[in-house]
């Protein structure tokens, strides 16, 4: 099959913006398409070599692409340059120095040979040999694959060379369209249709399912199954913010687990070798070496496909830490550095695959219990905290504990025979319940300490966190608003003893309203300056109980000491309930769906 | 089998010459397939950009020993193959063999022998005929002549123009760095021979001929051709009637 045969449906494809059209073009294309090429021409129409999760990519560099370029057409790379200021794509630029082109071959000298056209198989396995190529030499060695190529490219199909080498051929085409492509070119029924999209899901990638089904038509689909170390397009959950529809929607009994503010993994384990993907089935093994050993040893399954959320903890107080902190072990260095510096915890909701079975079409609850029954739970390994809901004063109340321990909320999940794993789908099986509203911090407050949390480790014989209050004026009481544990430098956790020391009593002290037990209680007296991110509700926090919300108080989210002792503050000097309730009305927003 | 387990050989007393003809081809390709006849070995290869290619012709007579029964190819990959050849010294003997189990065998022998045994490799690519070209422009000078040529003219361009009109050689090069002109003729001495059926003028790459040129390591001679607008061809004569060549294809303005 030649080149020219797949730019002439590119050409067409990008002068349409009819998703109907579109379909059409592509099936010309995969009726002309040979089988044995038809998984490269889906990449490249993808503008891939290979599906994502392979981690090959082509995105040569522009620099070193003008340097081909200019290699194969004779302008000078600053002529290119400025050519490509001028004209805003590369494809451009290519088509038209190379319409322009100086530089003559050799093969056009030598006797025995014909102009010979380009193929796709020859286009693709240039392209992989240059996303492949690496070590010493191997600009150089890039640079000359793709000045080969361009030189024997016409100007049209050196534009989608281009394109596609610098990573940035844009058809506009949904995988969508090619699932539906592919249906109506291999198959006609509605049923297939969803046969292919499954298989898709399941694969992840698009060029074996269109393989498979010029091979040997839909029953090649029907082989395609979860393969250890390629990952499964994940299933997604809809969102409502009604407790009262999520009920209704759910059929009055459900299950609900927290959603933790971290990130979504799917870990695929086989033996001692564990690979982990994001969300978006990324390959991100190395980022997380730490989780990889809690799959290798929480599981006992030989074979496996888990996922879970990847949560960052503050290992002193036990709290969760906020998802950015988590991001700062998305780095390409100082992996180990930034695992001792934001160690994690991983929390197991699902099972899609153990030891030879497919988990996808069982419902919820057994592929709950077969979680359950191959998880060997440690201090960082833990299966997400669930619960069966069957009112709303109870998903309120599950809501409201999970925001406390600082998570968004709650994922509610449906329990019938028919909750299987929808893979790649967003649908109502599953439902996001997440705190609505939250309220930013940008002042910081003044608190008083009125109890304390022994320190593990490192701060053995000091705190580990100070639980703290605001001054309730009208009550002339202290309420609880936080605990907070970072922000004290080593002097800070070496001195709190003994400036805490003349203050510590038995019991809370009397004008303390505190839900939470403390490990020491103090009289109130000393005021620390507090800057948190933000006040949400809390069912364990007793500043502002039942004034925003039946059975809620008000909490700072992730607490941290500046480092100011206010000690021209008296306790009854420190910030007051009714300015954090002015604070969280004043700075109410919606929050943004991540 | 009169070779027993050894299906091909040679030897050379001197190493240096085999050297430089390896770093000559390396200079446009990593693998390289020899092709070994009766009658010699020999390799034709083209650089993956298609501009410049190499052709090495080393009859029976360029070696001490040969012996091969039937053709035979020969991959190997050039880094490692530099790297084994640099083991050897001067004053060894190298000897090359394929052995039945396909394997090159790199033998350096003085005193001690010492050998070396790497798998071939299967390289698969398309035969390339020899082009067969006829030029106006036939020069013949030391190769080091051109070589400083090409160096001045590197610092001024990335091309460079050859030209020749009656018994002149030019090789000029103009950009926005200046420009520079190497004049050459039998008159000055710096042309042995120079022979010009039609005046004729073409452009070449320098980031090709820079490479190129380091050939000249391998031989005092050289013989260059080129017609207006046709490739350049370079050849270097080996003692023993051994021979390298180069074509480049011409920038045409």
């Amino acid at each position: 099959m030649l080149y020219n045969e797949i730019v002439d449906v590119y050409e067409k494809i990008e002068a349409t913006t009819k998703r109907l059209e579109m379909t059409d073009l592509l099936v010309n294309l995969l009726r002309k398409t040979p089988k044995e090429v038809i998984d490269k021409v889906i990449y490249l129409t993808q503008g891939k070599l290979y599906p994502d999760y392979y981690g090959v990519e082509i995105g040569l560099a522009e620099r070193l692409a003008l340097r081909a370029l200019s290699e194969a057409s004779g302008m000078t790379v600053s002529e290119l340059e400025n050519k490509l200021s001028e004209m805003g794509d590369i494809g451009l630029v290519t088509e038209y120095s190379l319409q322009r082109r100086k530089v003559k071959t050799l093969t056009e000298f030598l006797s025995s040979s014909k102009k010979t056209q380009l193929t796709v198989l020859e286009v693709y396995n240039t392209l992989d040999e240059i996303a492949k190529t690496s070590g010493e030499g191997a600009q150089d060695k890039k640079i000359r694959l793709l000045a080969g190529l361009l030189k024997k490219a016409t100007p049209r199909e050196g534009k989608y060379i281009m394109r596609t080498v610098t990573g940035r051929l844009r058809l506009g085409i949904a995988d969508m369209t090619i699932l539906d492509a592919l249906a109506i070119t291999f198959a006609q029924s509605k049923e297939a249709r969803a046969k292919i999209e499954k298989a898709y899901n399941v694969s992840n990638d698009l060029g074996e399912v269109a393989r498979r089904l010029a091979e040997e038509g839909l029953s090649g689909i029907d082989k395609i199954k979860i393969v250890i170390g390629r990952p499964i397009r994940p299933m997604l959950a809809e969102r409502l913010s009604d407790a009262r529809e999520i009920m209704e929607k759910l059929g009055g009994k459900f299950a609900a687990e927290y959603k933790y503010d971290g990130e979504r993994i799917q870990a695929h384990k086989s033996g001692g070798n564990v690979i982990l993907f994001s969300r978006r089935s990324e390959n991100i093994t190395h980022h997380y070496p730490d989780v990889c050993e809690l799959i290798r040893s929480g599981l006992k399954a030989k074979e496996a496909v888990v996922e879970g959320e990847v949560v960052a903890v503050n290992t002193q107080t036990g709290e969760f830490l906020p998802f950015q902190e988590l991001m700062h072990r998305r780095r390409k260095y100082g992996i180990e550095e930034a695992m001792e510096k934001y160690p994690v915890t991983l929390f197991l909701f699902d099972v899609l695959y153990v030891d030879g079975e497919e988990m996808l079409d069982k419902p919820y609850l057994e592929r709950r219990r077969k979680l359950e029954e191959i998880v060997i739970e440690g201090e960082r390994v833990k299966m997400a905290t669930s619960k069966i809901i069957k009112d709303v004063e109870e998903l309120e109340k599950f809501f409201m504990e999970a925001v406390e321990i600082g998570c968004e909320g709650l994922v509610c999940k449906s329990i019938t025979s028919e909750s299987i794993y929808q893979a790649g789908a967003r649908g109502w099986l599953w439902i996001k319940y997440k705190r609505d509203y939250k309220s930013e911090m940008i002042d910081t407050v003044d608190l008083v300490v009125v109890g304390g949390f022994w320190g593990k480790g490192k701060r053995a014989g000091s705190y580990g966190a100070l639980l703290m209050a605001a001054y309730d004026d009208e009550t002339d009481t202290f309420k609880t608003v936080c605990k907070v544990g970072t922000g004290f430098t080593d002097e800070d956790l070496e001195k709190l003893p003994s400036i805490l020391e003349p203050y510590r009593i038995p019991h809370p002290h009397a004008r303390v309203d505190a839900k939470l037990e403390a490990d020491v209680w103090f009289t109130p007296a000393i005021v620390l300056e507090i800057l948190g991110a933000e006040i949400t509700l809390s069912p364990i926090h007793t500043c502002a109980l039942n004034k925003i919300r039946e059975g809620a108080g008000l909490a700072i989210r992730f607490p941290r000491f500046t480092g100011k002792y206010r000690t021209d503050k008296k306790p009854e000097d420190a910030t007051t309930v009714r300015e954090i309730i002015e604070m969280y009305k004043m700075q109410l927003k919606k929050i943004e769906e991540r | 089998m009169i070779l027993g387990a050894c299906m091909f050989r040679f030897s050379l007393s001197e190493i240096k010459i085999w050297r430089s003809v390896v770093d000559a081809i390396s200079e446009i390709i990593d693998e390289a397939n020899f092709v070994a006849t009766p009658e010699g070995l020999s390799l034709r290869a083209m650089d993956p950009s298609h501009v410049a290619m190499v052709e090495v012709e080393l009859p029976k007579s360029f070696f001490d020993e040969y012996e091969c029964e039937e053709n035979i190819n020969i991959g190997v990959n050039l880094d490692e193959f530099r790297k084994i050849l640099r083991r050897g010294s001067a004053k060894d003997k190298l000897s090359l063999e394929v052995t039945s189990d396909r394997k090159l065998k790199i033998i350096f022998s003085n005193k001690a022998e010492r050998s070396f045994s790497i798998p071939l490799l299967d390289i698969a690519g398309e035969e390339i005929a020899s082009p067969s070209l006829e030029f106006d422009v036939y020069g013949r000078l030391a190769s080091e002549v051109f070589e400083d040529a090409i160096k001045d003219a590197s610092l001024i361009s990335d091309y460079v123009k050859i030209s020749a009109d009656g018994d002149v050689l030019k090789i000029s090069a103009s950009g926005e760095r200046g420009d520079v002109e190497v004049k050459l003729s039998e008159a000055s001495g710096s042309l042995i021979e120079l022979n010009v059926k039609e005046p004729s003028s073409s452009t070449y790459s320098l980031n090709y001929l820079e490479d190129l040129v380091k050939a000249s390591r391998a031989s005092e001679i050289l013989v260059l051709e080129f017609s207006t607008d046709m490739p350049l061809k370079l050849s270097f004569e080996l003692p023993n009637e051994g021979r390298i060549t180069y074509y480049l294809a011409p920038r045409v303005e």
